[in-house]
């Protein structure tokens, strides 16, 4: 919580320490938060229902159910991280920039050099990791807050790729037609897309770590406060270190499967534009230290639902960008609302 | 003087300090001497002309941003409030031929009441600034690609770039503008109620608030001052361009960080309540002598985009030195 929460007072609540929120205010606010709580699913549902009844025959398709599933993995797998990292008190907004590094290093190695395929990813997931190594340096040894350092560390990581870019692509976006990384990319194991199984793999590590391991419990104690737990002993820096890599890692890995579907690396390769939304959509807190990963997964589906009917319904664009943009501020004023709730 | 420890640590300290204060205006000093001696072209008229061009627009940006930095509130709205003015423009002025007055009044508006959502997001909903206006960003963005349809407009009416590319006494009038908006706000800042107000605010909110600040009205000033300067840049640059700014959902050309890093390198504190204006100028100058300096040498974009990458790690750093010398 330190950093996220410092600014956050800064502009909301100053400078004065507000107490940290406790399990025993529950009574009959609960009610309240249980309807908070329930906006969710509830929005999952009626989402599934008008687009079942707008578009007859055409949504409930074990295709379709199958290609929301496609559309949600890889920006799901993106949005697994930023819950952990935001559950420790930690913004990422690096992400897109550090999955086009990746990405970058992959294919200039990969294509370009004519590595074997382990080395070029391993090196590639390398440069992942230290992209969050170092946001979890400036974030630790300067106590910059976690936003503004990732922002740094993504137009960091952008210009970094653009020197790649700038190397071997000569049309400004580098192929990656070496078999066989989109059979890969494309492969349907069980038939089901393997950016499916490795979202639900991510999810479920990451639902093991958070609820069963000692690192998980850690996770949410540096959030909810970083200096009492420092007092009762844990390694906050190693922790904010993990999980800033652990994001990173997970940005490249998504979008090493985005390129790879794609045979192409562009500069403009965003996995999910916006994962914050999603991730406040799920209810986890801004402030840090409380969150649940099963929810986050609900608000990837959501956001999929939305953007797979809406393109089927034809909409034009600006309709799916203004419901975006109004679901995020929805969300944002529904996390503001429970934190009031919370904390009174 | 009275302990023996004492001198010591002063006279230490000075050229750190010292470098820290100044640093921003030797090297961009120094840029422009290397640039002088090794570009050629680079010291025309017309080019220092192009270099003040453009650090005119995002020096505007920049001084909104600033304003509300110094009360504690970070404005990332930027991107869409860019659009919507641009596009609130092209429409208005271009497709349903309105007089330019009228368009500009209804921009300003326009700007008005984004900056009045961005306050209510950040006063009453009490968000977390910097996450409140990501958020109403996306949402003005999109209002403006439903204005438009995602379609670019091109300006043909002459009267928008008859004004706005004027040239009193052979100065660019963005350039004027400028210099205007920096000098309203170094006098709103430094010689009003309302500027000791920003600055009580950002150090410390509660204590503002409990001293009788009426912090709502002031963080709603800030964040409507911060949404016009955006929307004044977003016109010159519509008019400099001829075009939108939009072009499909997305905005070439700007982005929050170039603004993080001119407010960061003019020593704007991003906690709020330290900055001066003024020094902004020179690091939107900073930054506009190395693009073009770049540029001349036709040096490719990636060592823009890494410079500039380095340059936001360096300013943060420098941010971060600065507070630990003031907290000692």
């Amino acid at each position: 919580m330190a950093q996220a929460n410092k600014q956050a007072n800064n502009s909301s609540g100053g400078g004065v320490s507000l107490p940290v929120p406790t399990r025993q205010t529950r009574g009959s606010r609960s009610l309240m938060l249980l309807i908070l709580d329930g906006v969710l699913p509830a929005a999952l549902v009626i989402a599934l229902v008008t687009f079942g009844l707008l578009l007859p025959g055409l949504f409930f398709t074990p295709e379709n159910l199958l290609g929301i599933l496609r559309y949600a993995a890889l920006g799901g797998i993106v949005v697994a991280g930023f819950s952990l990292a935001l559950i420790a008190g930690q913004i990422d907004f690096s992400t897109v920039q550090v999955g086009i590094l990746t990405s970058a290093v992959f294919a200039a190695l990969y294509q370009y050099q004519s590595w074997p395929l382990l080395p070029a990813l391993l090196v590639a997931l390398l440069a992942a990791a230290a992209c969050g190594l170092l946001s979890a340096l400036i974030i630790n040894v300067l106590k910059v807050p976690s936003l503004v350092t990732t922002l740094a560390v993504g137009v960091l990581a952008l210009g970094l790729s653009y020197v790649i870019f700038d190397f071997y692509g000569a049309t400004g976006s580098l192929r990656l037609s070496r078999p066989p990384v989109r059979s890969i990319a494309t492969a349907t194991p069980l038939g089901v897309p393997i950016a499916v199984w490795t979202m639900l793999l991510v999810y479920g590590l990451s639902y093991g770590v958070l609820n069963y391991t000692r690192f998980g419990a850690h996770l949410y104690a540096v959030g909810g406060n970083a200096q009492a737990a420092r007092v009762n002993g844990v390694r906050v820096e190693w922790v904010i270190t993990a999980v800033m890599v652990t994001v990173a890692l997970l940005a490249g890995l998504a979008t090493l499967l985005f390129s790879g579907r794609n045979i192409t690396v562009s500069p403009s390769a965003a996995v999910i534009s916006a994962p914050l939304a999603a991730v406040l959509l799920a209810g986890v807190s801004l402030a840090g230290g409380s969150g649940r990963l099963e929810r986050t997964l609900l608000a990837v589906l959501f956001f999929a639902v939305l953007g797979i009917g809406l393109s089927l319904l034809a909409l034009p664009a600006f309709v799916r960008v203004i419901l975006e943009g109004s679901v995020f501020v929805l969300a944002l004023l529904g996390e503001s609302a429970r934190q009031h709730l919370e904390t009174r | 003087m009275q302990s023996t420890s004492l001198p010591s640590r002063p006279l230490r300290l000075r050229p750190a300090e010292w470098l820290l204060e100044n640093g921003l205006y030797l090297s961009t000093l120094l840029l422009f001497i290397a640039f002088a001696l090794f570009v050629p072209n680079f010291l025309s008229l017309d080019n220092m002309l192009v270099i003040l061009g453009a650090a005119a627009i995002k020096g505007i940006i920049a001084a909104g941003f600033t304003l509300a930095a110094i009360s504690g509130l970070l404005d990332v709205s930027v991107i869409g409030v860019l659009a919507l003015a641009s596009v609130l423009t092209a429409v208005l002025y271009e497709r349903l031929g309105w007089p330019l007055p009228l368009t500009l009044l209804v921009v300003v508006v326009g700007a008005y009441l984004t900056g009045l959502v961005n306050s209510w997001m950040v006063h009453n909903a009490r968000i977390n600034s910097f996450v409140a206006t990501t958020a109403t960003s996306s949402l003005f963005l999109g209002v403006a690609i439903a204005l438009t349809g995602g379609q670019s407009i091109v300006i043909t009416r002459p009267e928008l770039q008859g004004v706005f590319l004027a040239r009193p006494l052979g100065i660019n009038l963005a350039i004027w503008l400028t210099f205007a908006v920096y000098g309203l706000g170094y006098v709103l800042l430094n010689h009003t109620k309302l500027g000791a107000h920003f600055y009580a605010m950002g150090i410390n909110y509660q204590a503002a608030r409990l001293s009788g600040i009426r912090v709502g009205r002031v963080t709603r000033i800030a964040l409507v001052i911060s949404a016009m300067a955006t929307a004044l840049a977003a016109v010159i640059a519509t008019a400099r361009a001829g075009n939108t700014l939009l072009f499909g959902t997305t905005i070439t050309g700007y982005d929050v960080s170039e603004i993080f890093i001119i407010a960061l390198l003019g020593g704007v504190s991003l906690f709020g309540g330290y900055g001066r204006i003024e020094r902004n100028l020179v690091a939107a100058l900073f930054l506009a002598l190395l693009y073009n300096g770049l540029q001349l040498l036709s040096a490719p974009a990636s060592v823009w985009l890494l410079l500039k990458g380095v340059a936001f790690i360096f300013a943060i750093l420098f941010d971060t030195l600065r507070q630990r010398q003031q907290a000692r």
